[in-house]
């Protein structure tokens, strides 16, 4: 019995992991209909900035955790101003090839910047526990889904009650009636893309503390976002709780009942039986 | 104004190919010229369709080094000796951007357009297949060095050779050192990809056959970024040791997941991870102790005349580089050097007399110790060491003598550290 | 119009046929491979171009091509012609019956449940040792790479024609009605899901020959790299290059990127990735239509002005 909560709350822990790293990719897909392939690399490269201010600077992950948020944030909102809203009103296609254009591009400008070789953020607690009524509690995935909590309601509020946010919703909705509203669609993209990315970076955060990555570490890392973002509803902000919680239990228990060679059949077949019975995910809208 | 945007695009394309077609036939009359007179230019040219980018840009990055090491001595000491002639070599890389697809067109590439004849092979076995079967088709030799899956060698290849032992073979020397530790129960995990498959196999089996316990086996999907419920299940059966053969990030992985979990082991190796630096870089002093098969170490006695002993080749190869080398890039120039010693054994560079003075070596030692050739071109007889994490570097713990070395076996446990 | 077009095509058909007369062996595998994506991505016009369903797994049937031709010759010792075509009808048949469910998805969800496809049917493989496992399948060294070239080119050949055919037929006109407006195509009595499975279906079968030829021409199939998500994303640069929904596009657009990739790998050793990234932003920014897509969306009369294949939604 022991062994099965230990193993469910693993779960749900990795559930924390996984979700913080789709709530950025969750929110560009809702809100501007742009699937960001190049994702993982994003947060790859926060895992590296992150990596080197606690090198040089000596500044722990989580106290650097606003600057690389804003740093994030700056680089995403210009990213999207200068070169993504070109072709984001085109067709689907374009976005995703560009996104994917950007993917290489940032993927083999990391191996000339930091080599090919693995690194990891490490600090004294990385791959500490908490150890608490008989059961484990690694401190960096507790972390991981208590700020993965606290983002969502954050997103939440912020997108429910702030100007800006209902703005970020309306637009959501349809560019159409976004305009009517008399708003900049490109500055809200624009803006949308900038927090996305800043949410991304913490994502890689987190990442880089439970992991060794490298530069090509990107691609798995948005494949996850996409099966927990689909798991939960796109373009809900709870969605990659939810989601990040339903992939990880499952694929903890499947591993062990099954074998953890299993997983990506687990994984995968679930993300197909979730799209075809209910594409728009857990929390997300009725289908139309 | 469409036709001619249409007509121009076929143009363009016409062009292009034109262009590629003419550059392609204009250095294949060169490439006949420097395959006839590869003496005349004093030059040997051996190519390597080698990873520098893509997921493999790490390890390709070691056996780069290692390939140019060599080279950069050989053209040091004067070149290699045909027949009493000095011969500078060239060693010609390409990126096949970690692709097999692209190592067999670049291994192509090289030897229809470059003229090339010579080969060493790019690093992990999915690539080495595709390039293999590229030298094979055209009968000019190839030496792997990056994989010893040992299916490479089972197909009846006549040009392909290794300085690797089987990937089955790895993990011997490691279980014999836990055996002397008393370590009778054993719990394995291993990736899914052909590498990791038949070096568990081969360990188990030995495992088995030796008298352990194996209480635990298990196959992950390659990069997967979450064990800690394996390492759960593995707690509840209490094995003496964790060994894991898989990939350097999984390796990092169940060190960092075991200490989370409070999961304790006697003993930890894996087959890839602890030899390279980034090991003990990555994970600190949670890396202390643990043991990693390894094909190679600075300080096993072995010696030969372009890189002196295994400990000089070390030092030249810090020199060269900045960083200790590990053994990727050892048995990188070792089949270098097997290359060098079959050029010079032919006396030419001739592929087919460099293939049959391959396939005739015999039994020789090189830096990297004293192996057999076999028939089908794999190598046997190497004595394999086995590294320990010291301070944060890989120390010799075994065979022999070195296993005075040895520290901390039954490890402590992660919360004693 | 229809005279240039047969002297186009003529003329490249004549190329193609001579090229290994004029040239060595690396000009034949670069073509071959060439070929060999020339027929993927006219493979992936038929559902991504002429059907407007941007998929994005279509690499599935390319692997479980050359997959099921390697487990059926070696591990049945059936005859590799004889595992080739039981290997291409499985996928398409496949593809016909995943299609039914999958294709009822729109824009971006089918994007990903074509790609969740994809590494569904990998991690299938990679546990089935009958497959090939993780361990992948060594197959004989047979044939010479001057025979691939031929049935590769074969391959791209009869795709450009099935293209040919299909745009210029009734069904042609279906598939074109649901890419502009599925719904008006339903109430006008069109069985669109039919349609649209058979497109899938031929895109499958395409996709399974080519991986059929692919396995035995490198005699080495790694499951991870059969199944890689680049390939796809290659067919759809290719398509859209050359111009989506048409017929020369995909081919022209698989000569463009394949001569352009053996150029980057030429100058540079190290940056040809990047050089390859900064490229396909440079030609979503400067060429979003493709060189011959704007030309035929114009002339049709069928589709509906720039916003020809939006799928947003």
């Amino acid at each position: 019995m022991h062994l099965w909560l230990q193993i469910i709350l693993n779960g749900i822990l990795q559930g924390g992991i996984l979700g913080i790293s789709a709530l950025a990719f969750s929110l560009q897909w809702g809100v501007m209909n742009l699937i960001n392939l190049a994702h993982g690399s994003f947060q790859i490269l926060a895992a590296y900035v992150a990596m080197v201010l606690l090198q040089r600077l000596g500044l722990d992950p989580f106290l650097a955790m606003p600057l690389v948020f804003l740093i994030f944030l700056a680089g995403g909102y210009l990213l999207q101003f200068g070169i993504i809203n070109r072709v984001i009103s085109g067709n689907l296609f374009m976005t995703l090839l560009l996104t994917y254009g950007l993917d290489f591009v940032l993927a083999n400008f990391m191996i000339l910047l930091f080599t090919a070789d693995y690194k990891s953020v490490n600090t004294p607690y990385a791959n500490s526990s908490w150890h608490l009524l008989g059961f484990q509690f690694p401190i960096v995935r507790t972390l991981a889904l208590i700020f993965l909590v606290i983002l969502s309601l954050l997103l939440w509020l912020f997108l429910e009650y702030s100007r800006t946010g209902r703005a970020i919703r309306a637009t959501s909705m349809g560019t159409e009636p976004a305009r009517l509203m008399g708003l900049k669609i490109p500055k809200v993209y624009a803006l949308t893309f900038g927090l996305s990315s800043g949410l991304a970076a913490i994502g890689g955060i987190f990442f880089g503390l439970s992991n060794a990555f490298s530069p090509a570490a990107g691609g798995p890392l948005t494949v996850g976002a996409f099966v927990v973002t689909i798991l939960g509803g796109v373009g809900t902000s709870w969605g990659p709780l939810v989601g990040g919680l339903i992939l990880g239990v499952l694929d903890a228990v499947g591993s062990v009942i099954l074998g953890p060679t299993y997983v990506n059949i687990i994984t995968f077949g679930l993300l197909l039986i979730i799209l075809i019975l209910r594409p728009t995910g857990v929390l997300g809208r009725a289908a139309t | 104004m469409r036709k001619s945007k249409k007509g121009m695009a076929w143009f363009f394309v016409l062009a292009m190919s034109l262009a590629l077609i003419l550059s392609g036939c204009g250095s294949s009359t060169t490439a006949g010229q420097t395959a006839a007179g590869n003496s005349a230019a004093g030059t040997i040219k051996i190519g390597a369709p080698d990873a520098a980018t893509g997921s493999l840009a790490n390890e390709g990055k070691l056996v780069h080094d290692g390939y140019t090491l060599w080279q950069n001595l050989v053209n040091q000491q004067g070149g290699l000796n045909v027949n009493g002639k000095k011969y500078k070599v060239d060693i010609v890389f390409k990126d096949d951007q970690s692709n097999p697809t692209n190592s067999a067109s670049l291994t192509e590439q090289l030897y229809t357009q470059d003229g090339i004849r010579l080969f060493l092979s790019p690093y992990a076995s999915p690539n080495i297949f595709s390039a293999t079967t590229v030298a094979e088709r055209h009968k000019v030799p190839m030496i792997a060095a990056g994989g010893g899956a040992k299916s490479i060698f089972t197909r009846g290849y006549k040009y392909v050779f290794s300085s690797y032992p089987y990937s089955g073979e790895y993990l011997g020397s490691v279980l014999d050192l836990l055996k002397t530790k008393g370590i009778k129960s054993v719990a394995f995990l291993h990736a899914d990809d052909l590498f990791s498959q038949e070096a568990d196999q081969g360990g188990e089996a030995y495992a088995k056959s030796h008298g352990f316990d194996v209480v635990y086996s298990a196959q992950y999907p390659s990069n997967t970024t979450d064990l800690t419920s394996q390492l759960t299940q593995i707690a509840q059966k209490k094995p003496d040791a964790l060994i894991g053969t898989g990939h350097f990030q999984e390796a990092v992985l169940l060190v960092k997941e075991s200490k989370q979990m409070n999961v304790n082991f006697k003993a930890i190796a894996f087959t890839v991870g602890p030899s390279m630096p980034s090991f003990g870089q990555t994970l600190g002093k949670d890396s202390e102790g643990i043991l990693g098969a390894s094909l190679w170490t600075p300080d096993l006695p072995y010696k030969d005349d372009i890189f002196g002993t295994a400990k000089n080749y070390a030092k030249l190869y810090k020199e060269a580089f900045g960083v200790e080398p590990d053994y990727h890039s050892a048995m990188a120039s070792a089949a270098a050097e097997m290359m060098g010693m079959a050029i010079e054994k032919a006396g030419s560079a001739d592929p087919q007399k460099v293939r049959d003075a391959l396939a005739n070596l015999g039994t020789i030692s090189l830096f990297d110790g004293t192996f057999t050739v076999e028939a089908n071109g794999s190598i046997s007889g190497l004595k394999l060491p086995v590294i320990q994490v010291q301070n944060g570097q890989a120390v010799t713990v075994w065979p022999g003598d070195f296993s005075k070395n040895l520290k901390d076996i039954p490890l402590p446990p992660w919360n004693k550290r | 119009m229809k005279n240039r077009h047969l002297v186009f095509t003529g003329l490249v058909l004549l190329i193609a046929l001579l090229l290994p007369l004029l040239t060595n062996d690396y000009i034949i595998q670069v073509g071959t491979e060439i070929a060999m994506y020339a027929a993927l991505a006219a493979g992936w016009n038929l559902i991504g171009g002429i059907t407007g369903y941007p998929s994005f797994g279509n690499v599935t049937f390319f692997g479980l091509g050359a997959i099921l031709a390697g487990a059926f010759s070696v591990n049945w010792h059936w005859q590799y012609g004889l595992a080739g075509i039981v290997a291409v009808l499985i996928a398409g048949a496949f593809g016909f019956l995943l299609g039914l469910p999958i294709l009822r998805l729109k824009g971006h969800y089918f994007s990903i449940a074509t790609l969740a496809l994809a590494q569904a049917t990998l991690a299938v493989v990679t546990n089935v040792q009958f497959l090939g496992g993780g361990r992948g399948t060594s197959l004989p060294l047979i044939g010479s790479p001057l025979i691939f070239y031929y049935i590769m080119f074969g391959i791209a050949a009869l795709s450009a024609l099935v293209t040919y055919l299909i745009v210029h037929s009734q069904y042609g006109n279906t598939l074109l009605a649901i890419k502009s407006d599925e719904q008006a195509a339903q109430s006008v009595g069109i069985n669109t899901v039919l349609a649209k499975s058979t497109a899938f279906a031929l895109s499958a079968l395409l996709g399974a020959m080519v991986g059929v030829v692919y396995a035995i021409w490198q005699s080495y199939i790694d499951p991870p790299t059969v199944f890689e998500p680049g390939i796809t994303v290659l067919m759809l640069v290719m398509t859209l290059i050359g111009g989506a929904g048409t017929v020369a596009g995909p081919i022209l657009g698989a000569v463009i990127i394949g001569l352009l990739t053996q150029l980057a790998m030429a100058f540079s050793q190290n940056a040809s990735s990047l050089i390859l990234g900064l490229g396909i932003i440079v030609v979503v920014l400067f060429l979003p239509q493709g060189i011959l897509g704007r030309q035929r969306s114009g002339k049709g009369g069928k589709r509906k002005g720039k916003h020809s294949f939006s799928l947003r939604g």
